[in-house]
Order: C-alpha cells, then sequence, then structure tokens
C-alpha cells in the first residue's frame, strides 16, 4: 500500500502540493508534468508569442514552487495554477507594454521584437493566418476581456470556471465575453468570409441601408 | 423601425444580460432588421473564430526547460536545508527529471534562452523572496522592509544561504524604502523615476557611498518607517504576481495638476542581482493592497538602471 501511494503519479494534485511543502524532491515536478500542457494553452492564448509565453510559464512555474504554501485547498490545484499562469501572462503584458520595443542583447529577441510589432498591425492584404490575426484583434482588447474570451471562447471553459480562475462573479465574465466579441467583430469578420460576411449570412443581403 | 442596436448591446443580449425591457426591444428590432440580425450572427462568428485557432502543443525545449528550472529550484531548496524532510523511498518518479540530484547549482538551461536562464538563476538567489510576505502580518512586513542596507537583494553567491536563516522569521525580503518627495507626472515619469534611482540606488549597500553626490544620503533617510498599508500593497502585489520591488518610493503622482500621494514600486530587470539593467516603474495609488483583484496602477514606464 504504502509503495503504491508514494509512486506521485499516483497522487491527487493537492496531495502533491502538500508533499512539496513538506520538502517532497519529487512532488512539484509531477504536478508541472501534469498541467503543464494546459497552462501552455493559456499562456500562449493569452501572450500570443512563443518566447512570451515560455518565459511566462516558467515564471508561474517558479512563482507556483515557491508560493505553495499558499494555496489554501478549497481550489483546485490547476485554478489555483491557472491564476498564476494568467498573474505571469499579465506581468509580461504590462512589461510589453512599457518598454515597446525592448533592445536587449540577444539578438532573437529582437527579431522576435519585430515580427510582434509587424503581428500587431493588421495586414491589410489579409494574407497573415488567422492565428495571427486573431491575436492581434485580441491584443486591441483591454486585458480583462481579452483573459475572459481566451479562456471561455478559446479554451472552452465554463463560464464559472473562468469565473473561478478570473475571482469574478459569472456574470462578469460573461459581459466581459459580449463586450469582447463585439470589439473583436470589426477585425474578425473576415475570417469567417473574406468578401463580406454580412452577405452571406444575412438572407436579404445585409446591407440595407437604414 | 427602432433604431439599430449596436453589437455591444446585441453580445450583451446573447449572454442574457440585458433587462427584461431592452431585451424584448432588441428582440423586436432585430426580427424586423437584417442588418442587426446578420450582426448578431457574425458575433457567434468571432466565437467560433477564437474556438478555431489552433493550439500551438508546448514545445519540448520549453518543457525541458521547465525541467530543469523545476530542478534547479529543488536544489536550490535543498541546498537551504528547508526541504530535506520528504527522505524515504525514491523509487516513484520514472523519468527522475524532478528527483535527480543533478548538477551544479546553476541548472543547465538549453542555451537559446540566455535572458530567461539569467532571470532564472537571479531568481534562485531571492527564492526565499517570494515565501515571505505571505505568512506574516504587519509586525513581519515592517521589519522585511526596515533594513535598508540588506535591502539589497542578495547576489547570486551570497543569497541562499544567508537569507533561509531568515525565511521562517519572514525577513528575507528587504527593498529600500525612500520618500524622494518627488511629485510624479505622467510626462515625466521616466525622466523622475531615473533621478529617483540615481539618488537611491537600490543595488548599492546604503546609498552613502557619495558617489552620486550629497543628496544620496536624504533620499533613504525614512526608510524604517513604512505604513501598514503599503506593507499590505507589497503583499498584496506579491501576491500576485510574485514579484517584489527592489526599492519603494512613498512619494505623489500628480495626473490633473492636484498632487495625490503614491507609491512608486521599482521592479528590478534581474531581480536578485547585484547589477540591473534596468527597472520597471509603477506608480501604485494608496488603495493598492486594500481592495481585492489587481492594484490600481496609476502610470508605469521603465528606466535603464543608473
Amino acid at each position: 500500500m504504502t509503495t503504491v501511494i508514494d509512486a506521485v503519479q499516483e497522487l491527487p494534485d493537492k496531495e502533491l502540493l502538500s508533499r512539496h511543502t513538506q520538502g517532497d524532491d519529487r512532488a512539484f515536478g509531477e504536478l508541472v508534468r501534469r498541467h503543464r500542457e494546459r497552462m501552455w494553452a493559456v499562456a500562449i492564448r493569452v501572450l500570443g508569442d512563443s518566447e512570451e509565453a515560455a518565459d511566462a510559464l516558467q515564471d508561474a512555474f517558479l512563482s507556483a514552487f515557491r508560493g505553495a504554501h499558499r494555496f489554501r485547498g478549497e481550489a483546485q490545484v490547476s485554478t489555483w495554477l491557472h491564476r498564476i499562469v494568467i498573474n505571469a501572462c499579465h506581468d509580461r503584458m504590462r512589461r510589453k507594454m512599457v518598454r515597446p520595443a525592448v533592445p536587449t542583447e540577444d539578438a532573437t529577441l529582437d527579431v522576435i521584437s519585430n515580427e510582434r510589432t509587424k503581428a500587431s498591425t493588421p495586414d491589410p492584404t489579409g494574407s497573415s493566418d488567422s492565428a495571427m490575426d486573431v491575436h492581434a484583434a485580441l491584443g486591441k482588447l483591454p486585458e480583462e476581456q481579452r483573459l475572459a474570451l481566451v479562456l471561455v471562447d478559446m479554451m472552452g471553459y465554463r463560464v464559472d470556471e473562468a469565473a473561478e480562475i478570473l475571482e469574478v462573479a459569472p456574470g462578469t465574465v460573461k459581459s466581459r465575453c459580449a463586450r469582447g466579441r463585439a470589439r473583436l467583430l470589426p477585425y474578425l469578420a473576415h475570417l469567417r468570409n473574406p468578401e463580406h460576411s454580412r452577405d452571406v449570412t444575412s438572407p436579404r443581403g445585409g446591407d440595407r441601408a437604414s | 423601425m427602432t433604431s439599430h442596436v449596436d453589437a455591444e448591446t446585441l453580445a450583451l443580449s446573447a449572454e442574457g444580460l440585458l433587462e427584461d425591457d431592452d431585451e424584448s426591444t432588441v428582440q423586436q428590432h432585430v426580427a424586423d432588421c437584417a442588418a442587426c440580425a446578420a450582426q448578431r450572427s457574425e458575433l457567434a462568428d468571432v466565437t467560433r473564430a477564437l474556438a478555431e485557432v489552433p493550439a500551438a502543443p508546448l514545445p519540448d525545449s520549453v518543457a525541458e526547460q521547465l525541467e530543469a528550472a523545476v530542478r534547479a529550484e529543488t536544489e536550490s531548496r535543498r541546498a537551504e536545508g528547508g526541504g530535506s524532510g520528504s527522505g524515504g523511498s525514491d523509487g516513484g518518479s520514472g523519468d527522475g527529471s524532478t528527483a535527480a540530484g543533478s548538477g551544479p547549482p546553476t541548472p543547465g538551461l538549453p542555451p537559446n534562452v540566455v535572458p530567461m536562464r539569467r532571470r532564472w538563476i537571479n531568481y534562485l538567489a531571492v527564492a526565499a523572496a517570494a515565501v515571505v510576505v505571505v505568512g506574516g502580518g504587519t509586525a513581519v512586513m515592517r521589519g522585511f522592509v526596515s533594513d535598508p542596507v540588506d535591502g539589497r537583494l542578495a547576489g547570486p553567491g551570497d543569497g541562499a544561504s544567508e537569507h533561509s536563516a531568515h525565511k521562517d522569521a519572514g525577513l528575507a525580503y528587504h527593498p529600500v524604502v525612500v520618500e524622494s518627495g518627488t511629485v510624479y507626472t505622467e510626462d515625466r515619469l521616466t525622466e523622475q523615476a531615473g533621478g529617483v534611482l540615481r539618488q537611491s540606488d537600490p543595488t548599492t549597500p546604503d546609498g552613502a557611498e557619495g558617489d552620486a553626490g550629497g543628496s544620496a544620503q536624504e533620499g533613504r533617510a525614512d526608510s524604517s518607517e513604512v505604513p501598514d498599508d503599503v506593507s499590505s500593497c507589497l503583499q498584496a502585489r506579491a501576491n500576485d504576481s510574485g514579484r517584489n520591488p527592489m526599492l519603494v518610493d512613498l512619494a505623489e503622482y500628480s495626473s490633473d495638476g492636484a498632487p495625490s500621494p503614491a507609491w512608486v514600486m521599482y521592479y528590478g530587470s534581474t531581480p536578485g542581482s547585484g547589477e540591473q539593467d534596468s527597472y520597471d516603474v509603477v506608480v501604485l495609488s494608496p488603495d493598492c493592497g486594500t481592495g481585492g483583484g489587481s492594484a490600481p496602477v496609476l502610470a508605469e514606464t521603465a528606466v535603464p538602471a543608473p
């Protein structure tokens, strides 16, 4: 029995976190392996840039490692990790905002930064791929709307799950999503139909003057 | 026909967030208006477009970095002696990625991530920092901000061992706290922050070295008295982000000609290191730490280290 329980793969998240705080050196690594894909998916969607997302992910897991004793246990470990990842993303976005074209000693980062600048400008030719378009459009939203849309529309989380992660009321998540979608409308309409989606979706041709 | 419904109202309607009256008005209008009906369906398309964005899988290189990071942090914790209680069997983790007692304190990270690696090492040096701010009440918080000499966050060499002794007492984190008397403004924020940093460089031992002129001392004079609410603010922000400022300026901020109290946090670009490339400067209003959620940020900038 004991040997079975001792295999960290068998333990529930909360037990792993608890063991981690008690000094078990294997527990946290197992948590990382369990959650890293999902946390990556959040970070890459929020930040839209793999270098930034990798940074945020590492910041977040590091933060979780050190702050494990803060976990209260009333939430799921996964929910708690989501919060930490989102906070790490928030930090990244904030830094990017105050330092848009950060000069670094690392040439690759400069390239990435240039690419990011390019991506944030809508491409009038519509030739860039849709993921890029979506991210550029998301970048125009207030952060809270972006986060709500990432969780609900992109990740497919239920509103109450997103609400718990974001620590706001479900109604707040809904309204952030709604306002975010409305704002995205002009940017994303062409993704559904490069011509003019209104012509297609409306049986009467849509663009009736009024 | 009633006037058209804007996209936001349509979106709120779709979420059932409108009042009954408004909702029925919208419904009536959309029933008769092809343009609004089309726009409503486009809103659903937005959700679809978002859902269809393909998920890039976690790159192997990033997974490896994480493994290495956890391994390094584990090493660091073990070196501090705080985490030695696990004992027991070592037979569990199949791939051994966390338990492997390998490597020097400086982990071997992939070579393509230089900036992250540098940051990581520095995090090691202040591994105890985030731990700190949580447990203690205000008394502890007063303690942790009270010593500007040790406020210089530990360098890579001396950090872990020195601070581990304080870990349980919550004393590992010591920002430099000053009252510069600056009235920060949005336009001049970068310039002002640069000036305060030159006066009160948190990476220098006590600011008394004098090479920045006579003002270095006075800028630090008040560092022992830190209001409880500032401590709460620091605590809240550390809980949110895991970051702690190296320098806190209890000052004022003016957005409309009327200065009001503001706390200006200077986050070093390489926490834990004696050398900083730059600082993120965040101006917070004093209700930071009282409300839930993120702190009210009045202004932000980034400045190079002095």
